[in-house]
């Protein structure tokens, strides 16, 4: 027995087996085991008089010695965050943490526990199709690339002001899948929408108001103040700024005293007319001018009774914002008077 | 001893595979489908405001014969209303499908339900306006989100409500008074009216004086004329005589000429300039002309309304005809002639 000890021990002290580019990582003599017991939905790798699987841990890291153990994946990581306030889903980021390009990854989920507690509750699992399930099948097993490589990838199809917890593990064929890593934890938002009109002064100044001073007949003249706005959303679909009005600069003590809004789904040139009214979006950020309100000089919309669409975006917008001129002509024969009036409503809806 | 151990540590491993490989699908696993898109516009964002809405949305799941809108508890709690009495039609401003069947809505609580749709389909964008013009009753300003139900399947919308008036901008305007008139003669400034004789009645020659008036006041305008001698009329400095035109004092009065008969008259028509919302001209009693040797008499101590219109004008052409008949009488010279002052305002 002594003899025997004597040689056992300088074989755990020898380096470990290995080439230029292969090392063995753990080795040593069993008394048997099996590789190929299976059938055709399972198969069963074991080994006897190895150390067994038992782990030691920290608080931050786990071992697990043993011949199985070694042949295992690297745990990887995963990072969950929420980067531009959406409401439907997350950003994940695998980190390999070695492993080979053409390891497997599976992503498990658990959805509004702060405490990111795996071991209890509803688990889910992120799909191949980036929606969560709460199966796990071979197909939502896939590779760095396919989950987004070094871009990462969205999970969708969540719920809005939710809290979410991930975290992955790795697999590279059979008995090698690792235990799943440490968990990442990020949450949605609501569904938002801001937006603010004014004209003179700021956004939510309490006197929303402008004037054509002095309109001469035959001659265009623009607003004293642009109307301005700002418009943001997280909005998958983005959203849309609206404009209506009574449809003219009409004068109180003169029934005959209008100025009619030009009419048409292209800017019109107020020029060839004797007399007109309409907008214009002369700036705008964020948001695209729609047709007739993207015209330029003399060019102008409708301001009609009828909704119009003024601005659009068809994605979710950080920071829109615009400027509207609004643009007037009295013809010889519209009547002299001070008080001609319309009242214009710029509104804005979000497509979620 | 050896083998015995081995098979058990190999059926207890298969048996732990095996249930953890089943777990998952031990797991309920149902949720409704989110709304491909959903899209509440109100039309108007500020608060206290009744307003109609429109509801833009794409089904995730086809089939759906109902839907509502839930406002929120938020939305009452916060002032806003939800109307029992719901309207709803067709979007005119939307290319989207309105609702098919003969869908009818109604409001209740914080919640407008839709029914009676005939099974929409999710490859369809479907637009329904309620157009109620108190359909609902915007809250206090803040943020709030609905939940749009379609079948069994549902989004969350956002808006945002604003301050008072914050939606709107009043626009004013102002239009600055305007008049212009020109005046030409048939000859510049000059109207010779040739020979006169016991014959015939002499009238101007064309084109005429004309007086070409514009003006946006609303009220319209005055043409007035004024006789520059003393004793109206055409008057002869070496003859020392007038032929007289028909004033008396301050007013004149219409009449036609005749030849053989002495006189003197003013006579005018006007053709309207045109003009959207122009005003209707027309010329006084006392100086209608229109046929040869019409007209009435100006006076030398005061203007006399010649032409006026009944609101604006945009270019309104005033013609003007001096009439001249002599009889057997009237002192021979060549130098008989007149001044005649003509002038417009506007009348706002």
């Amino acid at each position: 027995m002594f003899w025997k000890l004597a040689l056992t021990v300088p074989l755990f002290l020898a380096a470990l087996p290995s080439t230029t580019n292969y090392e063995l990582n753990s080795y040593g003599f069993g008394s048997g085991g099996t590789a190929n017991s299976s059938t055709g939905n399972y198969s069963l790798e074991g080994i006897t008089g190895e150390i067994s699987g038992q782990t030691s841990a920290t608080s931050t890291y786990t071992q697990k010695p043993g011949f199985n153990e070694t042949q295992q994946a690297n745990v990887p990581k995963i990072t969950l965050t929420n980067p531009s306030n959406y409401y439907d889903k997350l950003h994940f980021l695998i980190d390999q943490q070695n492993n080979p390009t053409d390891a497997l990854y599976a992503i498990q989920v658990k959805v509004n526990d702060a405490t990111c507690d795996f071991t209890t509750g509803t688990i889910d699992y992120i799909q191949s199709d980036d929606t969560l399930g709460s199966s796990l099948v071979t197909a939502d097993y896939q590779t760095y690339a396919a989950w987004g490589g070094s871009s990462g990838q969205n999970m969708i199809g969540l719920s809005s002001s939710t809290n979410y917890c991930i975290r992955a593990k790795a697999t590279q064929g059979q008995f090698t899948e690792s235990a799943y890593g440490p968990s990442s934890s990020a949450a949605t938002v609501g569904q938002q929408i801001s937006f603010c009109l004014w004209s003179g002064g700021s956004c939510g100044s309490s006197s929303n108001a402008t004037a054509f001073s002095g309109l001469v007949a035959g001659s265009i003249s623009s607003a004293t103040n642009n109307l301005n706005l700002t418009l943001t959303t997280n909005a998958d679909n983005g959203g849309n700024v609206y404009v209506y009005s009574t449809g003219k600069l009409q004068s109180a003590t003169h029934v005959g005293g209008t100025i009619t809004s030009v009419t048409g789904t292209s800017p019109v040139d107020l020029t060839s007319l004797s007399s007109g009214y309409g907008a214009q979006v002369s700036t705008a950020s964020g948001l695209t001018i729609q047709s007739p309100y993207n015209g330029s000089g003399s060019n102008v919309g409708q301001l009609s009774t009828i909704i119009n669409t003024l601005l659009a975006a068809s994605s979710p917008i950080a920071s829109g914002s615009a400027t509207i001129q609004l643009q007037a002509k009295a013809a010889n024969t519209t009547p002299a008077a001070t008080d001609y009036a319309d009242i214009v409503t710029v509104i804005a809806a979000a497509n979620f | 001893m050896r083998l015995t151990k081995t098979k058990i540590a190999a059926v207890s491993f298969g048996l732990a595979l095996a249930l953890q490989a089943s777990v998952p699908f031990l797991m309920p696993s149902t949720s409704a489908a989110t709304l491909t898109k959903a899209s509440v516009r109100l039309n108007r964002l500020a608060t206290a405001q009744a307003t109609t809405w429109e509801l833009d949305f794409k089904p995730a799941t086809s089939g759906a014969t109902s839907l509502s809108v839930d406002f929120s508890s938020a939305w009452t709690t916060n002032s806003g209303l939800v109307n029992a009495t719901q309207a709803i039609g067709a979007c005119n401003d939307s290319p989207d499908t309105t609702l098919p069947g003969s869908p009818t809505a109604s409001g209740s609580g914080s919640t407008i339900t839709v029914s009676s749709i005939t099974a929409l389909s999710n490859a369809t964008t479907y637009c329904e306006a309620f157009t109620t013009a108190n359909s609902v009753t915007t809250p206090t300003a803040g943020a709030y989100q609905f939940v749009v139900t379609i079948g069994s399947d549902s989004s969350n919308v956002a808006t945002t409500i604003v301050g008072a008036g914050l939606d709107q901008v009043n626009v004013t305007a102002s239009v600055n008074p305007s008049f212009s008139m020109t005046l030409a003669g048939p000859s510049g400034q000059t109207d010779a009216l040739g020979a006169l004789s016991t014959g015939s009645v002499s009238t101007s020659q064309s084109p005429f004086i004309t007086a070409n008036i514009s003006t946006n006041a609303a009220n319209g305008y005055n043409l007035w004329g004024l006789d520059g001698n003393t004793t109206p009329g055409l008057f002869s400095t070496n003859a020392n005589y007038t032929i007289k035109s028909n004033c008396s004092g301050t007013t004149g009065s219409n009449s036609t000429l005749s030849p053989g008969t002495e006189g003197f008259n003013l006579g005018a028509t006007v053709a309207s300039g045109g003009g959207t919302g122009a005003g209707t001209p027309s010329v006084t009693g006392v100086f209608t002309g229109g046929s040869l040797g019409k007209g009435g008499g100006l006076c030398h101590t005061a203007y006399q309304v010649i032409s006026t219109s009944t609101g604006t004008a945009n270019g309104d052409v005033v013609t003007m005809k001096n009439n001249a008949a002599i009889s057997g009488l009237t002192k021979p010279g060549t130098d008989y002639s007149d001044l005649e002052t003509f002038v417009g305002a506007g009348l706002f």
